[in-house]
């Protein structure tokens, strides 16, 4: 037996143990607990920006005016390609049958209230609450992430090791692990990894021919550590991040170093025959959140995608830079099917952060193509939402919404994934605004 | 002509003598700080210490508590990047801390075995001095010696280790 699955069994069953004589005040013996959908979720920040013209409505160039129309989304979507006029290189795709098959799409829903602003977009649908103006990008968001809903209130609590946020970017985003709400917060977080950083050049550098402690040097590490720790008057809650156990910790950091040291080989979502040339930092970020899914198991990830915000200048590199981030969506769900724990278990959702404007700015890119901003227009509120997963549980190949009648919000993807992971019922009703997404659901 | 000559420049040098004259004020701004430089007990016990130390100050100080010598800034630059990309600090310091403790540079600056066993009283008073910038209490000497003596796998890396990761450290 994995020594990892052996210690993850061995919590399990003491966790049944001390769980099993408690008898609630009501006479039951163990709290409710809403029934799980599936056992792991995988959110797609699918973010920089997506206007709903060039992804779920297929327009192309249409709305330039300069060529037709067509699917660049060809993983994700079903429909035809752009006959011609192609302004980026396109990729024959992973999967054989567009994800949008395995699941329901929600054409049209609606980011409805505050700044069409990227942290605030991500932050809307990690929290399931609207953001004001004000937001300040240095500090934890105000109200619970998903993570610390989802480890406080599932049963039995879960460890950080189930729960990772995979940002492409460092600046403000790494903050969204965890709230700075009085009733939950670190203790509740989830691991962080921005792998552009986490693997790049500096962590080679440092870090790729460091040896991971023995056990014997942890448990003599655990030792000392406690004996100095009980000396001293704060705790680690006095200290801000996450944390994880011993074992976890041990396991992560034997993770992160053998990536770097190539003992772990890392896949990349690329065409046979495309070389790494051709990565984007989107991609990369995909690649390593398969990592830690195959590693991990994790039931809660998020990762999101932001190389599309070139749409501010370069609106061929944005067309091009879609189709690559619908090929990784692609790939990693292709991954996941592969995987015996994560397979026909694993619910999958995609959402943009954000629209974009539905006029154009005046820059124009090589191809003579107008670039687009996001500045809080009703265009830059609109947005899907693709909720893909097993048969039998999540409606497959359907459509729900259009153009009159949008149906869902970014706050109701934090509902959602609290439906599927069977903890919505404990939440406090008053901390999240927003509804499931129902309608994808048998 | 020629007095009226004298007295300018006796006129001048008077002046420069006993004019006005602002007065400086030279004030110094640390704005990276090196802490524990000097193995110099600042503290008279560890509740003094109340504050957590940024990023950028508990790296700088690890890396010079290790290599007795102030941080490159691109390696400070590039460390406290690295952390930020990493949500479990403990996880994450304890990644640096193994890094440098590994480095042979770092290495000739702790003591062996036989040099830390020889003495271990004195190597516990440096130890406290040297990361935690004061003595240790009677109990607090006596439990670490109890530990290393009674570990004989245990090495000044291992105590080192232990210092750097502890709660204590953090703040200052």
């Amino acid at each position: 037996m994995k020594r990892r699955t052996f210690i993850k069994k061995a919590g399990l069953a003491a966790a049944g143990i001390i769980g099993v004589p408690y008898i609630l005040p009501s006479g039951r013996l163990f709290a409710a607990s809403g029934t799980r959908l599936a056992n792991h979720v995988v959110l797609v920040v699918f973010g920089g920006g997506i206007r709903n013209q060039e992804s779920v409505q297929q327009r192309y160039l249409l709305s330039q005016g300069a060529g037709p129309g067509g699917n660049v989304m060809n993983n994700m979507l079903t429909g035809a390609p752009p006959a011609s006029s192609l302004v980026y290189s396109p990729w024959d795709p992973v999967l054989p049958t567009p994800l949008s098959t395995k699941g329901t799409l929600y054409k049209h829903m609606r980011y409805a209230e505050g700044p069409t602003g990227h942290f605030n977009g991500h932050s809307v649908v990690l929290t399931g609450q609207y953001t004001e103006t004000s937001l300040n990008l240095n500090i934890n968001p105000e109200f619970p992430t998903v993570f610390e809903y989802y480890r406080k209130h599932s049963e039995p609590a879960r460890n950080a090791m189930n729960a990772w946020w995979l940002s492409l970017d460092l600046g403000p985003y790494p903050a969204l692990n965890y709230s700075r709400h009085p009733d939950y917060g670190a203790m509740y977080g989830a691991n962080f990894m921005s792998p552009l950083t986490t693997f790049g050049a500096v962590g080679y550098d440092y870090f790729s021919t460091i040896n991971t402690l023995h056990p014997e040097e942890l448990t003599r590490l655990q030792t000392l550590r406690t004996f100095l720790d009980q000396h001293f008057d704060r705790s680690v809650t006095d200290i801000p991040g996450v944390v994880n156990t011993a074992s976890d910790n041990a396991a992560i950091q034997e993770f992160i170093i053998n990536i770097l040291n190539g003992s772990i080989p890392v896949e990349y979502p690329l065409p046979p025959g495309v070389g790494f040339e051709q990565l984007t930092g989107d991609l990369i970020n995909v690649a390593a959140a398969w990592k830690v899914l195959d590693h991990f198991t994790p039931e809660l990830t998020v990762i999101n995608t932001t190389n599309l915000d070139i749409c501010h200048s370069d609106f061929s590199s944005y067309m091009g830079l879609l189709h690559k981030a619908d090929y990784g969506i692609g790939w990693l769900w292709d991954k996941i099917q592969s995987h015996p724990e994560l397979a026909n278990d694993t619910i999958m959702i995609c959402v943009p952060e954000h629209g974009r404007n539905a006029e154009p700015n005046s820059i124009l890119d090589a191809n003579g193509l107008f670039a687009y901003d996001h500045t809080s227009d009703e265009n830059s509120r609109d947005i899907f939402c693709l909720i893909a997963g097993p048969a039998g549980v999540v409606n497959q190949g359907i459509t729900i919404g259009d153009d009159d009648d949008p149906v869902g919000e970014s706050i109701d993807v934090v509902p959602t994934i609290a439906h599927i992971l069977g903890f919505k019922d404990s939440i406090p009703p008053f901390l999240l605004p927003g509804n499931v997404l129902e309608g994808a659901f048998t | 002509m020629r007095v009226s000559k004298i007295g300018i420049v006796c006129l001048l040098v008077l002046t420069g003598l006993f004019s006005c004259k602002k007065e400086i004020i030279q004030q110094v701004v640390y704005d990276n700080i090196i802490y524990q430089v000097d193995t110099v007990a600042i503290y008279e016990n560890a509740l003094e210490k109340d504050r957590l130390k940024t990023p950028l100050q508990f790296i700088s100080s690890v890396y010079s508590n290790l290599y007795f010598s102030s941080i490159p800034s691109n390696i400070l630059d590039n460390l406290v990047l690295y952390r930020q990309s990493i949500g479990d600090k403990g996880l994450v310091n304890e990644m640096i801390i193994n890094a440098m403790l590994e480095d042979p540079l770092v290495l000739i600056n702790i003591p062996d075995d036989v040099a830390m066993r020889s003495d271990v009283s004195e190597f516990i008073t440096t130890t406290y001095l040297r990361f935690y910038l004061r003595y240790p209490t009677e109990y607090e000497a006596y439990g670490l010696r109890e530990l290393i003596e009674s570990d004989t796998e245990m090495s000044a890396v291992d105590v080192y280790r232990a210092f750097l990761l502890s709660n204590e450290y953090q703040f200052y």
